[in-house]
């Protein structure tokens, strides 16, 4: 198979850019050796292990939220947590409600066990996952008193959706309640599945069309065979991974075939999606908003970043940048795209890019080196500041910026104290004070938030 | 040094004095429209607040059902501050109950609309945007906005992290946040003699709007422009001394929040404030959840009020509640609710023409929709679009495209 696209270091860094944090120079350079197949199929590999959480993390949920992003950060495989990520905000189940910091931890290795399998597995592991079971109340779920949360969100968030292409609705409310029937009785006890025979309905059910004595199994697999989900679930990793499509959008159409006939493979649909044609368009390019975790994760990649200690503090910065692994907001988890850079986003993420740029001291938990940033020593000398702000842009994988942008940050890399033009000489207090500068600005510009 | 776009507007427009306590008369009804001199405030209860249990019918269809089909969380008639024959509050709800026999709390009765929505991304996107097809991605208070137009400062102000559909694609800015606290720039004072240099660096990037290769990053360069005029507006704004007595917690400080901007009055009127947790599915009255939910309502509300007569502007501002739908009438196996149809939807303030508007729908299964849920009795829209016309003087046949307005009499 010869790959969809001339293998460049730009063609790599957009796959790696979509498909891991950030395109670091080695990551490309390896990529761009190894070839588009081999690239792709080192994606897929799985990063299985659970990990152990630190006890504190265990006990509060900025620890937690650091020690995940710590795994991030060092990852030799960036597709598993990006993918890891997508089901998180996908199933979005929150410590808010479960209030168990270890149900929760499990609940994400679940997440990952099952991420790159298929939808069935997916699903059925999801089902019986205690902290799901308390999210969605289906612990409680009892026959003769069900309780439809679950049932619901099953269908509305999980696998068909409200509405097919078509605006047909894909599922009835009597399918909720029906649905409903057939998972009473999957529980827990001392936070562990438990089927309790004794509180599940065993009458005949109807869900959407098939009647039997269904339970939760029978539902997924009805569900995870339906068109409507076989359209829906690709098109949303579609939208993650490429750019933003609707149900409508033909390109559904492919990855729906893709979905029928690997049954419901996720590293099936994966590998369609980064041969497809609209991956690789100029309307798939740039065109991410980057949720907080990539924001962070990736600027510490570029940088060479590396966390100390626990990182309460990262767990904080990620919370106030808007997206508090392990909590979010609902369940309809949280909203991609442009609301992630709305005024409280960009206002936060203009203060973390000074917070990480500069990182001075033993104390700050993040260290980098601003100097490794901008190259070896001997070659400051010829570097005008033109040089270095194009290397600070290149070093943050900002190809592109408008001439009023690139005229501000020269201005900014020639001024002085008092905001007039010096001569310009890269020493390492002009790179402790602008080349963070600069980091910093580059950090918080709108070309900066688009992966 | 160049000139700020802050230094630069105020040669053209009159910024009102920050130090006044009071609203200065000058810039009020300069435009001449009602809405111009008049505020609003949103209270959305995310997750289907169960209206049952808030605004209790336990004399509606001779008392047959309420306590039928809620056998534990159904309120006894004996605690209900009881406001007509078949209606009571939430006992929690003293202070709104107070209001109501002072004529300052209008409760619109069975809101909702035609082949509802069970789910809550839709159901919020239909009272939102007030489109029932789910479809539209632009607020019913966004359009009212677009009437306006772009003003000197932002008049809208979405109250959480980010921007509710309620106030998006208005073609203004509206900025999305929870606390002034955050508007500080830079965050670290560390490098102090560069800092005036990042930040003038920051803004020519922001200005150059004209240059933005793509919407996307236009808009991030509008947003970071008002980012950088409200940072310089808040630092001005006067601290305020509430009047009013606020509970802890819930929603109380994003009304005494409010309350600050109102009083700075810095051309902020319509605020969005979302207040979540109703989604009771579960123990629902444990530790009476739900009721000490609805307490903090009341009394925040009342807390509030109380500020707005100190500052004059009691006659001039509204709280509307609402949520994007009720709850069952029965109850479920958990001690909790399901997701159900019609609610009330409270209207309060001094100018507001205050008792119970409409009859509660009927709890008789015999009534019940194809759901099984009690009937819509008023439709929401008109509930909005009698906020838009009446009392905002805007055009509401514009912000709710494609419904035709029967106002509803909340307004004396």
């Amino acid at each position: 198979m010869s790959p969809p696209v001339a293998w460049t270091p730009l063609k790599a860094a957009h796959l790696l850019r979509r498909a891991g944090f950030a395109p670091t120079p080695p990551e490309v350079a390896k990529a761009v050796n190894a070839g588009f197949e081999k690239t792709v199929a080192d994606l897929l590999k799985p990063d299985l292990k659970p990990g152990k959480p630190p006890k504190k993390g265990l006990e509060e949920v900025t620890y937690l939220q650091a020690w995940w992003v710590k795994r991030m950060i060092t990852t030799q495989h960036p597709l598993t947590e990006k993918l890891l990520l997508f089901w998180h905000n996908h199933f979005a189940t929150a410590n808010s409600k479960v209030e168990n910091l270890e149900a929760m931890h499990n609940h994400i290795a679940t997440l990952r066990t099952y991420a790159l399998t298929d939808m069935r597995s997916l699903l059925l592991a999801v089902s019986m996952d205690p902290a799901m079971l308390k999210w969605l109340d289906n612990k409680s779920n009892y026959v003769g008193n069900i309780n439809e949360n679950y049932a619901r969100e099953l269908m509305e968030l999980f696998t068909t959706g409200v509405l097919d292409e078509s605006g047909t609705a894909n599922y009835t409310e009597t399918d909720v309640t029906e649905v409903a029937r057939a998972f009473t009785g999957w529980s827990t006890h001392d936070g562990e599945f438990l089927f309790k025979a004794d509180k599940h309905d065993e009458g005949d059910k109807t869900v959407k069309g098939v009647t039997g004595n269904l339970d939760g199994t029978d539902v997924i697999d009805i569900l995870v065979n339906d068109p409507a989900t076989a359209r829906r679930i690709p098109m949303k990793l579609f939208s993650y991974f490429a750019y933003p499509i609707t149900l409508q959008d033909p390109i559904c159409d492919d990855l729906q075939a893709v979905y029928v006939a690997s049954n419901g493979s996720i590293p099936a649909i994966l590998d369609a999606i980064f041969r497809h044609d609209g991956f690789w368009s100029p309307q798939a390019e740039r065109a991410i908003v980057k949720a907080p975790v990539q924001y962070l994760v990736g600027s510490l990649r570029m940088l060479n970043g590396k966390v100390h200690g626990k990182g309460w503090d990262v767990g904080q910065t990620l919370q106030r940048l808007g997206q508090a692994l392990y909590n979010p907001p609902s369940v309809f988890g949280w909203k991609e795209g442009l609301p992630w850079v709305g005024t409280s986003g960009l206002l936060e993420r203009a203060k973390t890019a000074e917070w990480i740029a500069d990182a001075r001291g033993k104390k700050h938990p993040v260290h980098y080196d601003p100097k490794k940033v901008l190259g070896p020593a001997k070659q400051w000398k010829d570097m005008t500041a033109a040089n270095v702000v194009a290397r600070v842009l290149q070093a943050l994988d900002v190809q592109t910026v408008s001439a009023p942008t690139s005229a501000a940050l020269l201005a900014y890399a020639q001024a002085d104290s008092e905001g007039n033009p010096m001569t310009v000489v890269v020493d390492k207090d002009y790179v402790d004070v602008k080349v963070r500068g600069l980091i910093a600005l580059v950090m918080s510009i709108p070309e900066y938030m688009m992966a | 040094m160049s000139v700020t776009r802050r230094q630069f507007l105020k040669t053209v427009v009159i910024v009102p004095a920050a130090a006044a306590a009071f609203p200065m008369p000058l810039l009020r009804g300069m435009m001449g429209v009602p809405g111009s001199t008049r505020n609003l405030v949103l209270l959305d209860l995310k997750g289907g607040n169960d209206g049952l249990n808030t605004v209790v019918p336990f004399g509606v269809d001779g008392g047959l059902y309420y306590s039928e089909y809620r056998k534990s969380l159904a309120i006894p008639q004996n605690q209900l501050l009881q406001i007509s024959p078949q209606i009571g509050l939430n006992p929690t709800m003293t202070h709104l109950k107070a209001h109501f026999d002072a004529g300052r709390l209008a409760i619109v009765q069975g809101v909702g609309y035609p082949n509802p929505s069970f789910s809550h991304e839709v159901a919020e996107t239909i009272w939102q945007t007030g489109v029932t097809s789910g479809s539209s991605a632009t607020g019913w208070l966004a359009r009212y906005l677009e009437q306006v137009g772009a003003q000197a400062s932002p008049n809208a102000v979405s109250l959480n992290e980010q921007l509710t559909l309620l106030l998006a694609d208005s073609g203004t800015f509206v900025p999305a946040f929870e606390s002034l606290d955050d508007f500080t720039f830079p965050y670290d004072g560390w490098h102090s003699d560069d800092a005036q240099n990042r930040r003038d660096c920051y803004e020519s990037i922001a200005n150059a709007l004209g240059a933005a290769p793509n919407e996307k990053i236009a808009t991030m360069s509008g947003t970071s422009t008002g980012i950088l005029d409200l940072i310089d507006t808040f630092a001005t704004i006067p601290s305020f001394s509430h009047v009013g007595v606020y509970p802890q917690g819930g929603v109380s400080g994003r009304f005494k929040l409010v309350a600050k901007l109102l009083n700075a009055n810095i051309g902020m009127r319509y605020f969005h404030v979302p207040f979540g947790g109703f989604d009771t599915h579960a123990d629902q009255e444990v530790d009476d959840y739900h009721s000490e939910r609805m307490g903090n309502i009341s009394q925040t509300i009342s807390a509030f009020y109380d500020d707005l007569v100190a500052m004059g502007i009691a006659d001039d501002t509204i709280v509307v509640v609402f949520s994007e739908f009720g709850r069952t009438v029965y109850q479920n196996g958990s001690g909790g609710t399901d997701h159900g149809y019609v609610n009330p939807v409270l209207v309060f303030g001094s100018s507001v023409a205050g008792g119970l508007i409409g009859a509660h729908p009927s709890l008789d299964p015999q009534d019940a929709t194809d759901e099984g849920e009690p009937p819509m009795v008023t439709d929401f829209r008109n509930v909005f679009g009698t906020l838009v016309s009446q009392w905002l003087g805007g055009d509401a046949a514009a912000a709710i495209p494609g419904w035709s307005l029967t106002p509803v009499p909340f307004l004396a």
